[in-house]
């Protein structure tokens, strides 16, 4: 009896020892042949008839046999509510495009599977050449320390925040290039500013990634040494909202009143600086095209800063895989690698606007960047500057609004320090509820 | 006396006109250049530059016709709408008279269950709907879009305090006359409350017309994508291009507007007649 015991336990230990030490399953035993896949996008107009005939390309050509359906479904917000619906459902797309915030919010319930399998594999993975081909900062950008430095989406564009400025009224204030530190922006802003002609240096967003792009510059940033919770009352954000309420209160800046007005002003001539998304570019080029004061010239530059190289804040959603089944997470995997390889995204460059994921791509954009130099100007900005990403905790949607909300605040007279360390106590509030949760 | 009225008068004339001036500026607008949305931009309707130089009616066409174009969407809201309001009044009614003239064992409880289901708000409820016409294969249909929407604890209130007021010997002459339920239901209750039967309807047709969250989660292509939906890409579309988002909203809106202006006598006399306050 004590011996068949004994033998069973050996058995079983043996078993179990073996069943640790087998390799995970292999993806190229998956068969996918036949598989259709859903991508929720938010493209629309130009962008989306691009997206079409880019999926149309892979449907005809992939030699697995999987076909792709793309959805437009909203804008970003309404992509977020409608997965979160979908996931408690289970009614979701295969591939859906999010911020590293919204995916980590659709991670909380298991909605979305882990990518590093998928990239680390040896058969359907990337190659090391063609990790290093990612621009610095992208491509580690999806991984969450929230959850154990899974990679929760893989990047298919992305954009920064960048200076736009009116050259020709620059060289006309005697400078003769866009400012490199706060104080030469200051500065200018006053300059620029003439209360007869109703000209001002700066517009003001109170968006939370004009706060986040302006408090890096200065070698600040949102998180805790520990990088697990918000810092929001640290030197660098101090300053950054001293410097705007003082320009507001002097008249050298006015905060935007309304959707594009600070484009409308930037092309009106009425405004010398305003930071903004480059995914913008197109419509600061429609605004000055139909400025009521004429042509002028204009460009971007990387934000101030008291950092020795500029340092840019980088954004843009990825897409991510839900959970599904073996075959159809497999399928999204092989339509995003494809979709993210150097021939694809130098296509979908010139479709959105956006930038690529990939240094190579740079060199075949060569016609599209002579057309369009000022976007030319924006990539090579992204090449030579250090880059860092916002917080991708899934508290930090509402951490963003919680920020705006201040930032109006102390605009309008709060008390700087007070109001930042109270943001910081609701932030975490807000950041612990999500983890609870 | 006179001078209360004028001042009450003048009261609220301020206060209609500060109503109706986001409308105005819509409207004015989407009458504008797209140069002219940047450069001549005014709140003062008084003011030159809150108008057009030149009205560019084209601009309705332009929006009309941009992209996708609005003209599916319009007419799937036409067809959503109207479909709900059929399956409002198809439930409403009957339910709202039995609630206020038949008498059965538990109606008062029913009644007040029914009401509790007022107090709970939609986005609680648009989960487990969603999750009802996912498993029933609804997502991407007509059915999908109205069927969540064909019962309303809020309609059947509104009429069940109306049919109270319809005097019972009038519905018992009725039946001494040999008529059913049903009949009497439709002959005698039905066209005495055609004012807040009306506003019923009204109700729900301009509560489809306007929704927007519901329509983006039980659709996933443009098929079934309904006018709110679609202005929202329509908007994300023409990005700074104010003047064509201003003429879609325009248009979008003028249906609601104008068959407001055509029942409004109708909407408010109910409304007061029901004993209904706020």
């Amino acid at each position: 009896m004590k011996g068949n015991l004994t033998r069973g336990l050996g058995i079983a230990g043996g078993l179990l020892a073996l069943a640790i030490s087998l390799p995970a399953q292999s993806f190229s035993t998956i068969d996918v042949k036949g598989v259709t896949v859903t991508y929720w996008h938010t493209g629309t107009g130009p962008t989306e008839k691009g997206l079409q005939s880019l999926v149309d390309e892979f449907n005809k050509s992939n030699p697995y046999g999987i076909t792709v359906k793309e959805e437009y479904a909203g804008n970003y917000n309404d992509i977020y509510n409608k997965t979160l619906t979908g996931i408690a459902a289970h009614q979701v797309p295969d591939l859906v495009v999010a911020y590293q915030n919204q995916a980590a919010a659709y991670r909380l319930p298991k909605g979305i599977v882990d990518i590093n399998p998928y990239v680390n594999d040896s058969q359907v993975g990337l190659s090391p050449a063609s990790i290093k081909d990612f621009i610095p900062g992208i491509y580690e950008s999806d991984i969450n320390p929230q959850f154990h430095n899974e990679r929760l989406g893989f990047p298919h564009q992305r954009s920064m925040e960048v200076l736009y400025y009116n050259l020709t009224w620059l060289k006309k204030l005697g400078a003769a290039e866009p400012p490199k530190t706060w104080d030469e922006f200051a500065a200018l802003c006053r300059k620029a500013t003439n209360v007869q002609k109703g000209t001002y240096g700066y517009a003001i967003d109170t968006d939370a990634s004009r706060v986040f792009s302006q408090t890096i510059s200065r070698g600040g940033g949102f998180l805790s040494a520990d990088r697990q919770d918000f810092d929001l009352d640290n030197p660098a954000i101090v300053d950054s909202m001293r410097l705007m309420k003082q320009l507001l209160d002097e008249g050298a800046a006015r905060k935007v009143a309304e959707a594009y007005g600070d484009q409308a002003d930037f092309g009106n001539q009425k405004v010398l600086f305003t930071i903004g998304s480059s995914s913008g570019l197109g419509y600061y080029q429609q605004a000055v095209e139909h400025g009521a004061n004429g042509k002028f010239r204009w460009s971007l530059a990387p934000l101030p800063h008291s950092t020795e190289n500029p340092v840019q804040d980088l954004y843009g959603a990825s897409v991510s895989i839900t959970k599904t089944t073996p075959q159809r997470q497999l399928a999204s995997w092989l339509f995003l690698k494809w979709f993210t390889q150097a021939a694809q995204q130098k296509r979908w460059v010139e479709i959105s606007g956006y930038f690529p994921t990939r240094r190579s791509v740079r060199d075949s954009l060569g016609p599209y960047l002579v057309r369009n130099p000022v976007y030319a100007k924006a990539l090579d900005i992204l090449l030579s500057s250090d880059v860092v990403t916002e917080p991708p905790f899934s508290s930090y949607q509402a951490v963003r609004a919680e920020i705006t909300k201040t930032y109006n605040a102390i605009l309008d007279g709060a008390d700087i320090k007070s109001a930042l360390a109270k943001l910081t106590r609701k932030a975490n509030q807000i950041n612990a509820d999500a983890r609870d949760n | 006396m006179k001078v209360r009225l004028a001042v009450l008068f003048a009261a609220l004339g301020i206060l209609a006109f500060l109503a109706l001036l986001p409308l105005l500026y819509m409207v004015s607008t989407a009458l504008k250049t797209f140069g002219e949305t940047i450069t001549r931009i005014s709140p003062n309707p008084l003011s030159l530059e809150f108008w057009p130089r030149i009205p560019q009616w084209v601009n309705f066409a332009a929006a009309w016709s941009y992209g996708e174009g609005l003209a599916h969407s319009f007419f799937v809201s036409v067809v959503v709408a109207s479909v709900t309001v059929l399956g409002v009044l198809a439930t409403t009614i009957p339910a709202a008279y039995a609630f206020a003239k038949i008498p059965f064992r538990g109606r008062e409880f029913f009644f007040g269950v029914f009401l509790t289901t007022l107090m709970v708000p939609e986005t609680v409820s648009t989960l487990a709907n969603f999750m009802t016409i996912t498993r029933l294969g609804w997502i991407n249909s007509l059915q999908g879009l109205t069927v969540p929407f064909f019962a309303s604890s809020f309609f059947i209130f509104f009429l069940r305090q109306y049919f109270r007021q319809i005097p019972e010997t009038i519905l018992e002459a009725a039946q001494i006359d040999g008529a059913t339920t049903f009949q009497v239901t439709l002959r005698i209750a039905v066209p005495a409350a055609r004012a807040p039967i009306f506003t019923v309807a009204f109700l729900a047709f301009t509560g489809s017309w306007n929704s927007l969250m519901w329509p983006l989660m039980a659709t996933n292509t443009l098929d079934w994508r309904p006018l709110a939906v679609g202005l929202t890409k329509f908007v994300t579309e023409a990005g700074p291009q104010a003047h064509l988002s201003m003429a879609a909203s325009t248009m979008a809106l003028a249906p609601i507007v104008l068959i407001y202006i055509i029942a409004q006598k109708q909407i408010t006399d109910s409304v007061t007649r029901s004993g209904i306050v706020g």
